[in-house]
């Protein structure tokens, strides 16, 4: 018979793959429970030791699969391989920070470098609102009736063309009602100005078109106001009234638009990389402006709901307005612009993956 | 079958190595969806109550602003939260064994996350509101701006069907990826038994199979015998489906009479074994016969 030898010897003794298994099996069991554990319980529950076991044995499954795959025809083995090296990649590269680190990080970094790095679209939705601002203003100032087109009954809260001169200069002065009745008002603002900011970004991967839009729209409202109060010779005082919170206020709708102004740049101009690619790394630089926004909405409606109410002075308006301008122009321009390259590039050039 | 999964998605980890993940299907999605929305809901539920009877005791008007406040951040936070703490997993997505990751192979961080839980406002909470109540969107608005909600529901919804790896808008701008949390179990080796004789496994075999023997199949047919003896073991085959097999492969293999009874699964055994030791030193040779009529170069 012709018989090789060395089938023979295969026959009789020990497969190559069932002595590697034997050797490495101990060290896959003890990586399978510690991944076990974490999954059930979390990373912070391991001991230092453990802590430390973790990579060495997450590496040498790494290792373990890659033998695996060149000789092992054992298939259950190699699956087993491919979960369980799975599975302590999961735990391993898992985001586990504490909180405080990531708020200080946050409001150092991210958040302004990420702001400073739209600059561009920053001023432009700035623009966009700006014009609609000015297109109410004007329209209106020719002929009141369009008020009720650009400002609708919910938002006007009794500030109509009908209304008294009277009544109207009461919005801006009155103490108003009694504080109880100003709390749930701001945080009425803060919810509605918030689902708004997330609108604006949400809405720009669609070409930026409805984020351009939901800008304007913003605008006319805003117009169409000064232009009421304007007739009634009350602009500045109405101007003054508004920029107190409506600095920090319009800003973060602003810096949203941005965001989805981003967006919608990265879907019709995607450069060398993919639109897939390219959307996903715009939508992850451009999350934090997301985040900050929505708090400095929080801050808008605290200074709209106490701040600009128990004291109705105009030179007080007038302050609030200037302070909270400067300080965003610095923290977004001096800040920002100071930890722009700490944070990862937006439009840098992007590894082609096998998905592509 | 241990042989049929779902679609894979790729991803490379920094060690430079390609893991394959499962995708999560759309009908698991869609029950760990609707469980969260029901914890979302019993949360609402809860701070209302409570809510109201603070409304009773204490200052009515901070009570409703702090359930107007509480009610946001429950609807914006709870998935924002979860996948924050648990590394991509809420408590639905958890109950259907499913998982948040990142596309690019990197630590799922928290810009991603919160990217994908904002889209989530425009895919699903915007177009039910809408739907419910037309005119939050156009004052006066009726049945057509409903339809605009259906719509609208609609071109979010399917979204996921049109690219390969069942993204919704939300995971298309995070970069991420819902795979289905991996599990396998190490079952004991096959090539591994005891011989008839009693003594260890590296015993000396009581079949000898010639290289032009263990030249006919490949690694398909090496993987469903592995299969078999997996069934075989676990109870879930009868002993007697492995006669044909065994005379299957002697005739295939020309052995000549295929053994009877007890000897048979000995034989199919230490095939078995001879078989995947043949074609695990001709894969460290750099060939891999991937199946009985293929034909690799140095054959």
């Amino acid at each position: 018979m012709n018989r090789s030898d060395a089938d023979r010897d295969a026959a009789d003794f020990e497969l190559k793959s069932t002595a590697f298994r034997r050797e490495r099996e101990a060290a896959w069991k003890e990586l399978d429970s510690l991944v076990t554990r974490i999954e059930r319980r979390g990373l912070k529950k391991l001991d230092s030791h453990e802590a430390a076991r973790l990579p060495v044995l997450y590496r040498s499954a790494v290792s373990s699969l890659s033998v695996a795959r060149a000789i092992s025809l054992d298939r259950n083995l190699r699956e087993y391989l491919e979960t369980l090296t799975a599975r302590a990649y999961l735990c391993v590269y898992s985001n586990q920070r504490f909180v405080f680190a990531v708020l200080r990080e946050f409001f150092k970094t991210r958040f302004p470098a990420a702001v400073h790095r739209v600059g561009g679209l920053v001023a432009l939705s700035g623009g966009i609102v700006l014009l609609g601002v000015a297109t109410a203003f004007a329209l209106t100032m020719r002929d009141m009736d369009r008020y009720d087109s650009f400002v609708p009954a919910a938002m006007s809260g009794g500030r109509t063309p009908a209304s008294t001169t009277e009544s109207l200069r009461n919005v801006l002065y009155s103490s108003q009602a009694s504080l109880d009745g100003l709390t749930l008002f701001a945080s009425y603002l803060f919810t509605n100005n918030s689902k708004v900011g997330i609108l604006c970004f949400a809405v720009g991967f669609a070409a930026g078109a409805p984020t351009v839009v939901l800008l304007f729209f913003n605008g006319l409202g805003l117009g169409a106001m000064l232009a009421l109060y304007a007739s009634r010779g009350m602009g500045l005082e109405f101007l003054a009234w508004v920029a107190g919170h409506g600095v920090t206020e319009l800003l973060a709708v602003v810096l949203c638009g941005a965001a989805g102004l981003a967006l919608g740049r990265a879907m019709l101009f995607p450069g060398r990389a993919s639109r897939v690619d390219r959307l996903a790394e715009t939508g992850r630089a451009t999350a934090p402006i997301l985040i900050g926004s929505v708090l400095m909405l929080l801050l808008a409606a605290f200074i709209e709901g106490y701040l600009r109410q128990l004291v109705p002075s105009m030179s007080f308006r007038w302050l609030l307005a200037a302070v909270t301008g400067a300080f965003w122009i610095w923290y977004f321009v001096a800040v920002g612009g100071a930890n722009r390259e700490t944070a990862t590039p937006m439009m840098a050039p992007v590894e082609r993956r096998p998905w592509n | 079958m241990e042989l049929i999964r779902g679609k894979l998605c790729p991803v490379v980890t920094p060690e430079s190595l390609e893991l394959d993940f499962e995708i999560g299907s759309a009908s698991d999605r869609i029950v760990a969806f609707a469980l969260d929305l029901f914890l979302i809901a019993l949360l609402l539920v809860v701070s209302a109550i409570a809510g109201m009877v603070l409304i009773g005791s204490a200052s009515p008007a901070i009570a409703g602003a702090a359930v107007l406040v509480a009610l946001f951040v429950i609807r914006q936070g709870y998935f924002l939260f979860f996948e924050l703490r648990n590394s991509g997993t809420t408590p639905g997505k958890r109950n259907q064994g499913l998982r948040v990751v990142a596309r690019d192979g990197g630590p799922l961080t928290g810009e991603m996350i919160v990217a994908r839980n904002l889209l989530r406002d425009v895919e699903f909470f915007l177009p039910i509101t809408v739907l419910f109540s037309p005119a939050s969107l156009l004052p006066g608005g009726g049945g057509l701006i409903a339809l605009v909600g259906i719509l609208w529901l609609l071109i979010f919804l399917l979204f996921p069907w049109f690219n390969r790896y069942r993204m919704r808008c939300g995971d298309l701008i995070a970069g991420t990826v819902v795979i289905r949390q991996p599990s396998a179990k190490l079952l004991p080796d096959v090539a591994v038994f005891a011989s008839p004789t009693g003594s260890a496994a590296a015993s000396r075999a009581k079949f000898d199979f010639t290289a032009e023997q263990l030249s006919h199949y490949g690694i398909r047919e090496l993987e469903v015998l592995e299969d078999l003896f997996r069934r075989l073991d676990s109870g879930r085959a009868p002993p007697e489906i492995m006669a044909p097999v065994c005379e299957k492969i002697c005739r295939k293999i020309q052995w000549g009479d295929p053994p009877q009874d007890a000897d048979a699964l000995v034989f199919l055994r230490e095939f078995y074994r001879a078989q995947r030791g043949h074609l695990e030193r001709r894969l460290l040779f750099g060939a891999r016969k991937e199946h009985k009529s293929h034909v690799t170069t140095e054959e």
